[in-house]
């Protein structure tokens, strides 16, 4: 037989409160009223705890059909007759639905956030970045480029800088519609080059001084124009700023350290092209160097030789300077620039030495 | 015995007690943040309602406790809906403008003023929607609250009092922060009980007055202070004066507004609590300027050593806070407060969230 326990009630229409006497039978809980006004009748099915038992609150129950009413009880021995006669009033962990459908919730929420980033990203920062005037780009370009040379100086012999100047137009000249570049050299020891929005190449002086002929040296040139030439850059800077603004608004802005890893995260991104991109810049810069009747198997050469030094280089990267690492397997690419082969020398060997010589 | 036949039972004294502990809370918040961090912050919205839940249930008025009904998965609905409708057009418009405008033309100063407008519009509109939002989910024996005003009327105020608080230099701060109080504690209801605000202006004014002089006169005075240094070039200008003239420059210029601004907030409290009535029910605050600061200091410094994480222990402090000070006068008849009628929203404050309105 249940226990009868005193408790409190109010039936959800006023807030008047009323003495009560509770019981958890086996039809359900009753209650009724000490003075013998009223009585409920409330079925186990219908009953819903507003917080789980504790031991510093009253219990507080609810039924389903009159959702407003409240029954406080402030009596352990009644949570057990309760627990005994609707153990599903006492669910814990993951066997509450509730709990599993937001757990659910939270992990579609996650999903749905990074298949926006991942997927759709790609998608719009394509065609956006055709949409981008040319002035911004140039001054997005002029302070990625700021950053990645941080601090190195910009090599500025007037020679060197003429026969850089000879190679680009050589290279250009043949573009129509004209494209807009604006090549320097950084004074860094790494092999690298880098194509940024509005048109900005940086070659580093380590580039320089790996290659083994002008030619070699135009032909990375040419593809940094092929990546110009796609937009990659802008495409790249897009979905960099959108990857971050879909993270604010979803991690809500102002938790620094999700903006620190998106700052780095953003940085690495911006220069980590996709394959496809490499492709595509490959190809352009085949194509403009057959156009300028270059050498096409220069690109060619110029890897053979990253080859061996990269066998060494313990970083999974392709070369040492770990630029390179992006791009479609070494073999790929000689296979694909030996194919074809003829052309002269870009610059004259006067020319050459000047450029090598450009950081003096 | 009562003989009335709904037989109520003796009422407890008019109290609001919030008995709530550190050591209680800290499991929760320690979780929130695990999970927070586990799931980029999406676990925000849950969290949040899990901490309310506490704050509410160790609320007791007339030595019952309240009840938070809220959901996580409502406040994350709402912020969706705030995020993909409010907050990503806003963005796009305004990374276009940027784009599209030049920056020091009339028409993006136009842009700029219309982009603002909206979004103090906005913020007064978050500002009521959240606390219908969380005066819905909250119930006292099953009663719930509620606003019954609109939104975009107290927005329209909300914007037209901050700009002409601006243009006053201040002087129709008072005027604003009694009008905003007024439209938001005068609209909020208790069932079908609405609160009633009936305050005079002078009073504020009075306190107010006093701030903004004083605070004037300090910053003249480090003015002036700097004026006799800057032209002082003899032998006056020794190590020691500029020493001093930079601490005397500090203390004139930055302590006064957070001193005033307590010292004028404490006496604005009392006054809005001596102004508010329901039911004939009155109620007083006993705010000072020394209690208040103790209050709001040590919750800066929760919130600062805890990276933001502690924010759920400022809360309850400073819910114990307004109940420790607030005393309530009258005979409430609980059967005089019938449920409310009025509809309550389905989903969550998503704009507060997004502007990142703390409250609670
Ligand atoms: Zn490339």
């Amino acid at each position: 037989m249940a226990g009868a326990y005193d408790g409190s009630y109010s039936d959800g229409r006023t807030a008047a409160m009323h003495e009560v006497v509770a019981q958890a039978r086996g039809d359900g809980l009753h209650i009724n009223s000490k003075t013998g006004d009223f009585e409920e009748h409330w079925r186990y099915g219908d009953v819903r705890a507003i917080d789980p038992p504790r031991s510093d609150i009253p219990f507080r129950l609810t039924s389903q059909t009159m959702p407003d009413a409240r029954l406080s009880v402030n009596s352990a021995e009644f949570v057990a007759d309760l627990r005994h006669q609707a153990p599903q009033l006492f669910l814990t962990g993951l066997a509450q639905p509730t709990l599993r459908r937001n757990i659910a919730l939270i992990i579609l929420a996650l999903c749905a956030l990074g298949l926006l980033l991942w997927q759709g990203m790609p998608h719009l920062s394509a065609p956006l970045a055709h949409l981008v005037p040319a002035q911004w780009a140039q001054n997005i370009g002029e302070t990625y480029r700021s950053r990645i040379i941080s601090g190195a100086p910009v090599c500025n012999d007037a020679s060197g800088t003429a026969a850089l100047a000879v190679m680009t137009r050589r290279l250009t000249n043949s573009l129509s519609p004209p494209l807009n570049v604006d090549v320097i050299v950084a004074d860094k020891a790494q092999v690298n080059a880098f194509a940024l929005p509005g048109g900005h190449i940086v070659i580093m002086r380590g580039l320089l001084e790996k290659a083994g002929s002008s030619d070699e040296v135009a032909a990375i040139l040419a593809h940094e124009i092929g990546h110009v030439s796609h937009r990659h850059p802008l495409q790249m800077g897009i979905h960099v700023a959108g990857i971050g603004m879909m993270v604010d608004l979803f991690t809500g802005e102002g938790s620094s350290l999700m903006e620190m890893a998106g700052e780095v995260g953003g940085l690495l991104l911006l220069l980590n092209y996709s394959r496809d991109m490499e492709r595509e810049a490959d190809a352009y810069g085949r194509k403009l160097m057959g156009t300028a009747g270059l050498s096409t198997g220069a690109m060619a050469r110029f890897f053979a030789r990253l080859k061996p030094e990269g066998k060494k280089g313990g970083n999974g990267a392709e070369n040492g300077g770990g630029y390179f690492s992006s791009h479609p397997p070494l073999e790929e690419r000689i296979d694909a620039a030996t194919k074809l082969e003829t052309g002269q020398s870009v610059l004259n060997n006067a020319d050459w030495m000047a450029l090598k010589n450009i950081c003096g | 015995m009562n003989d009335d036949a709904a037989s109520p039972l003796e009422l407890p004294p008019l109290t609001l007690q919030q008995r709530g502990r550190a050591g209680a809370l800290a499991p929760i918040v320690l979780l929130n943040t695990f999970l927070n961090i586990i799931t980029l912050s999406i676990y925000r919205f849950w969290g949040k309602t899990k901490v309310r839940q506490y704050l509410w249930r160790q609320t007791y008025f007339m030595d019952e406790p309240l009840e938070y009904s809220g959901s996580g998965g409502e406040l994350f609905k709402g912020f969706l809906a705030a995020a993909f409708l409010v907050l990503l057009p806003m963005a796009v418009v305004s990374n276009l403008a940027e784009t599209y405008l030049e920056i020091e033309s009339t028409a993006f100063a136009a842009f700029s003023v219309l982009f603002y407008i909206v979004v103090y519009s906005l913020i007064g509109m978050a500002i009521y929607r959240a606390r219908r939002y969380r005066l819905s989910r909250t119930a006292w024996r099953g009663i719930r609250g509620g606003m019954r005003g609109s939104s975009g009327q107290y927005a329209v105020r909300y914007l037209l009092l901050w700009a002409l608080t601006l243009i006053t230099l201040g002087w129709a701060y008072p005027w604003m922060r009694q009008t905003l109080f007024a439209r938001l504690m005068g609209e909020t209801t208790f069932g079908n009980r609405p609160f009633l605000v009936v305050a005079k202006l002078w009073p504020l004014y009075r306190i107010f007055s006093a701030c903004w002089l004083g605070s004037f006169l300090m910053f003249a005075a480090g003015m002036i202070w700097l004026t006799v240094y800057s032209h002082n070039d003899n032998e006056f200008k020794v190590v020691w004066t500029a020493d001093i003239s930079f601490w005397l420059i500090a203390v004139l210029w930055f302590l006064p507004i957070p001193v005033a601004l307590l010292w004028y907030r404490a006496h604005e409290i009392n006054h809005f609590a001596k102004a508010t009535t329901i039911m004939g029910v009155s109620f007083e605050m006993k705010a000072g300027f020394w209690n208040l600061s103790g209050l709001v200091s040590i919750n800066f410094l929760i919130i600062i050593c805890s990276l933001g994480f502690g924010i759920p222990f400022a809360q309850l402090r400073t819910f114990r806070y307004f109940c420790d000070h607030l005393t309530i006068q009258g005979n409430l008849t609980p059967e005089w407060i019938e449920q409310t009628r009025m509809e309550a929203p389905t989903i969550g404050e998503g704009l507060a969230d997004a502007f990142d309105l703390g409250a609670v």
